[in-house]
C-alpha cells in the first residue's frame, strides 16, 4: 500500500506543494470562497494574521502547509512547518460514516470520492477525526473536496513499472503532484511497510532531532500519511485525542444488534400480543356469558 | 358503527389559527426558493466548522424522536394491554406519521444534492449508521401511513380495500423485515432466520389479529422494531465522534440513551398534543388516560435518568457535571428529567391537566436541547467559531413546525382520528355531540 511520510524537520514552509496541488487539482484561490475562518461567515482569506499562518483546508484548498512556532513564546522562535491533507486512514471514518458508499479506500491506499453517489449529507465532514473533508459551501451543486492522494497519478497499471521507475521522469509523474514538487526531500512517497521502517531508522539514527513517535502509524488505525517531527505532535496542532482505534470498530456493536434485534424483538412482541390475546379471549368470554347478543353483534361487523 | 369513537371537528379550512399557520408556512415556503436558487453556503451559517446545523439537529434529529408517539403509543395499546388507551392511539399515529413526513422535507432542504435521496436504495455500504437510519425511516415511514390507512377506508366506507390491506400486510411485513435485515446485515444467513421467523409469526398473526382494533398487529409489530433500530441509531451516529463530542455525553451507550429518551419523549409528546388538540376542538381532555401515561412517563424517564447518571460515573465522568460544561448536563437532566419525575409521580400532579403539560413540555424541550447538545453546544469543532443559524435556517425550521401543524389539525377534521369521548363516556351518535366552544386550528 502506498503512503507518503511527511518529516517535519526538513520542510523549509516553501509551499511548493500547496501551488503543485493547486495546478494539479486546477483549484482557485481560496479569496471570495466562505472558509472557515473562526468567529464568523468570512469572504476574505488571504491578510488576516490567523489565516495566512494557518490557513484551513476548503475546498479550494487540498493542502496547506501551517506555521507554527514551537518555541516557549519568550526567547527566538522556532517555525515547524506543518503540511496538512487527508490523511487517508487504513479504516476511514468517513467511509463507514457515508450512507451511499461516495467514500472509499482503494487497497493500493488512496480513500477516494465519488461524487456521483454523494447526497451532500457532510456525515463524512462530521465523522473525520483529522477535519478534513470540505463542503463547496458556495456552489448550487456542491460536492465534498479533499485530497486524492493523487490517486489518478499514482494508481498506474503500467505493467513494466519495475522497469520503467528507473526513468526519473516517469517516476515522477507517479507520484502525488505535491511529493513530485517538494524541493527539500520532505514528503517521500513509497510503500507503508517501507516508509516506517525508514522513519523509525531517521528516529533511531538521529538522536535528539525527533521526538520518538510516528504519527499516523496507530492513529485512528493508522494513516497513509506518516509524520515524523522535531517536537511535540500536540504543540503543532495534531488531534491528540484521536485514538488507536479504527473508527468503524466504533459504530460495529451497535449495527451488528439491529439483524438479531428484528428477529428476537420481532418474536417477543409477538409472544407478548398472544399472552394479551388470551387475556381478552378470557375477557370476552365472560362477557359473552353475560350478554350473546352484544357480542354477536361486535363481531358481525 | 366505528365511527361513533371518533369526533371529526367540521372540515373548515380557515380558522382562528389558520392565517398564522399559512404566514409562517408561507416564509418558511419562500425560504426554501431561496436556498435552492442560491445555494447552502449563501442562505445558511452553514461552514466547513459547523456542516451540521439546526436542520439536522432540529429538523431531524429532533424531529424523528418528537414522532416517537406513533410507535410507543402503539405498543402500549396493542402489545401491552394498554386497552384504556385506546382513544389516544389514533392521534399519536397520525402525529407520527406526518411527523416522518416533514422529517423527510427537512433533510430535502438541508442535503447538498437532494435529488440523490433515493441512493441509499441503490448503494448499500457495509457500516453506515445513516444508511441504516435511510432505510428504517423509508420503510417506517410507510409501516405509519399503513396504520393511518384504516381511518381512511372507514371515512369513506371502503370495506373491501380494508380487507385487502389485513390481507396483504403480513406479506408487506414479512418482506420488509427480512430486506431490512438483508441490506443490514450483508448476510443471507440472517435474512433467511429472519424470513423463517417473521413468515412463521405472520401465519398466526392474521388470525389472531382483533378487527376491533383496526390495526393489524404484525403492522405494529413492524412499527415498534424499525423505530427501535433507528431511534437507537440515530445516536450511533454520534459514535464515530468520540474525540470531539465532549465525554459527559459521548458514551458508547448513545443509541440506548437515545431510544430511551425517544420513548420517553414519545410519551410526553401525545400528552401535549392530546391536551392541546382537546382543547382546541372542544373536547373533554383525556384526562384519565393521559395521567396514565404520565405515570408510564414516570417510570422511562426514571430508568433513562439511572443510565445517565450510571453511565457518567462509571466512565469517571462524574467530577465533570461541575466543569464548565456540566452546566449544559445539569439543566438538560434537571429540567428535561428531574423535574418531571418528580411532578408527574405524585398524583395529584398528574391528574392536573396543566401541571401534567407542563411537566411533559419540559421533558420535550428537554430532549431538544439534549439532541442539540449532542449535535452542536457539546461537539469541538476545529476552530474556535459560533454557529447561529441564519434567518432562512430559522424560517424554514418554524415553517416546517407550522406545517405539521397545520395539517395536523386540516386530518382530524377530513378522517376520524381524534376520540368522541373519553373512555368512561358512553359513545353517543355523531349527530349528538356537543357544539364546540372554540374551534382553532393551532
Amino acid at each position: 500500500m502506498y503512503a507518503v511520510l511527511v518529516d517535519l524537520t526538513r520542510c523549509a514552509g516553501g509551499r511548493a506543494c500547496v501551488s503543485a496541488c493547486k495546478m494539479q487539482n486546477d483549484l482557485a484561490a481560496d479569496d471570495g470562497a466562505k472558509v472557515t475562518i473562526p468567529g464568523k461567515r468570512q469572504d476574505c482569506f488571504i491578510g488576516t494574521e490567523e489565516t495566512s499562518h494557518r490557513p484551513p483546508l476548503t475546498a479550494q484548498s487540498f493542502t496547506v502547509v501551517e506555521y507554527h512556532d514551537a518555541s516557549d513564546g519568550k526567547g527566538v522562535p522556532q517555525w515547524v512547518f506543518v503540511k496538512r491533507q487527508c490523511m487517508h486512514c487504513l479504516s476511514p471514518a468517513c467511509e463507514s460514516a457515508c450512507p451511499v458508499g461516495a467514500m472509499h479506500k482503494t487497497p493500493e491506499g488512496p480513500v477516494v470520492y465519488d461524487g456521483n453517489r454523494c447526497m451532500g449529507c457532510r456525515y463524512c465532514m462530521m465523522a473525520c477525526p483529522f477535519n478534513v473533508p470540505a463542503y463547496e459551501w458556495d456552489k448550487r451543486v456542491p460536492y465534498v473536496r479533499k485530497c486524492t492522494f493523487c490517486a489518478k497519478r499514482i494508481l498506474n497499471t503500467d505493467e513494466n513499472q519495475a522497469e520503467t521507475d528507473k526513468d526519473p521522469a516517469l517516476r515522477e509523474e507517479r507520484m502525488p503532484a505535491c511529493v513530485a514538487a517538494c524541493p527539500t526531500q520532505a514528503l517521500q512517497f513509497g510503500q507503508r511497510g517501507e516508509l516506517l521502517s525508514e522513519a523509525r531508522r531517521r528516529i533511531e539514527q538521529n538522536p535528539g532531532v525527533y521526538v520518538n513517535e510516528i504519527y499516523g502509524e496507530d492513529k485512528a488505525g493508522g494513516t497513509s500519511w506518516l509524520y515524523i517531527s522535531p517536537v511535540p505532535f500536540a504543540l503543532l496542532g495534531f488531534p491528540m485525542r484521536v485514538g488507536t482505534r479504527p473508527y468503524p470498530e466504533l459504530t460495529e456493536n451497535a449495527l451488528g444488534s439491529v439483524p438479531p434485534l428484528i428477529v428476537f424483538g420481532g418474536s417477543v412482541l409477538a409472544g407478548l400480543y398472544m399472552l394479551w390475546k388470551r387475556k381478552l379471549a378470557v375477557a370476552e368470554q365472560a362477557a359473552e356469558a353475560q350478554n350473546p347478543a352484544q357480542q354477536g353483534g361486535e363481531n358481525g361487523r | 358503527m366505528a365511527d361513533s369513537h371518533f369526533f371529526q371537528p367540521p372540515l373548515k379550512l380557515l380558522t382562528p389559527g389558520t392565517p398564522a399557520l399559512l404566514i409562517l408556512m408561507g416564509a418558511g415556503l419562500l425560504a426554501t426558493v431561496y436556498r435552492f436558487a442560491l445555494g447552502l453556503g449563501s442562505t445558511t451559517n452553514l461552514s466547513d466548522q459547523f456542516p451540521w446545523g439546526i436542520w439536522v439537529a432540529f429538523d431531524v434529529i429532533c424531529g424523528v424522536a418528537l414522532a416517537a408517539g406513533g410507535f410507543t403509543t402503539a405498543a402500549v395499546v396493542y402489545i401491552f394491554c394498554g386497552e384504556r388507551y385506546h382513544s389516544l392511539v389514533r392521534p399519536a399515529i397520525l402525529m407520527g406519521f406526518i411527523g416522518y413526513v416533514f422529517v423527510a422535507i427537512g433533510l430535502i432542504v438541508d442535503l447538498g444534492i437532494p435529488w440523490h435521496i433515493y441512493h441509499p436504495i441503490i448503494f448499500w455500504p457495509k457500516h453506515s449508521a445513516l444508511f441504516e437510519v435511510a432505510w428504517c425511516v423509508m420503510l417506517y415511514t410507510s409501516v405509519l401511513a399503513l396504520e393511518f390507512l384504516p381511518s381512511v377506508f372507514e371515512r369513506f366506507g371502503w370495506h373491501k380495500l380494508q380487507d385487502l390491506m389485513y390481507r396483504v400486510t403480513p406479506y408487506f411485513v414479512v418482506m420488509i423485515l427480512s430486506w431490512f435485515t438483508f441490506i443490514m446485515s450483508h448476510s443471507v444467513i440472517w435474512a433467511a432466520v429472519a424470513f423463517v421467523v417473521l413468515a412463521t409469526l405472520a401465519v398466526f398473526m392474521p388470525r389472531l389479529v382483533s378487527r376491533r382494533e383496526g390495526v393489524p398487529v404484525v403492522l405494529i409489530i413492524a412499527g415498534i422494531l424499525l423505530s427501535t433500530a433507528h431511534q437507537s441509531s440515530l445516536g450511533t451516529l454520534f459514535l464515530l465522534m468520540p474525540d470531539k463530542l465532549h465525554p459527559l455525553w459521548y458514551t458508547p451507550m448513545l443509541p440506548i440513551m437515545f431510544y430511551v429518551s425517544a420513548v420517553a419523549v414519545g410519551f410526553a409528546m401525545v400528552i401535549f398534543e392530546s391536551t392541546i388538540s382537546s382543547r382546541n376542538f372542544g373536547l373533554p381532555v383525556e384526562e384519565e388516560a393521559l395521567a396514565g401515561m404520565s405515570h408510564i412517563l414516570v417510570y422511562i424517564l426514571g430508568v433513562y435518568l439511572l443510565i445517565r447518571l450510571a453511565d457518567v460515573v462509571i466512565r469517571g465522568q462524574a467530577a465533570t457535571i461541575f466543569s464548565g460544561m456540566g452546566v449544559l448536563f445539569l439543566s438538560e437532566i434537571g429540567f428535561g428529567v428531574v423535574i418531571p419525575i418528580v411532578v408527574l409521580s405524585i398524583r395529584k400532579f398528574r391528574q392536573h391537566t396543566w401541571l401534567r403539560f407542563s411537566a411533559a413540555l419540559l421533558v420535550i424541550l428537554g430532549l431538544i436541547f439534549n439532541r442539540f447538545n449532542v449535535t452542536l453546544f457539546a461537539m469541538d469543532r476545529p476552530g474556535h467559531g459560533m454557529y447561529f443559524p441564519s434567518p432562512e435556517e430559522l424560517l424554514i425550521s418554524i415553517g416546517l413546525v407550522a406545517a405539521i401543524v397545520f395539517f395536523y389539525s386540516m386530518m382530524v377534521r377530513a378522517f376520524p382520528v381524534l376520540p368522541a369521548f373519553s373512555q368512561e363516556s358512553v359513545a353517543p351518535a355523531p349527530e349528538q355531540h356537543p357544539v364546540p366552544q372554540r374551534d382553532g386550528a393551532a
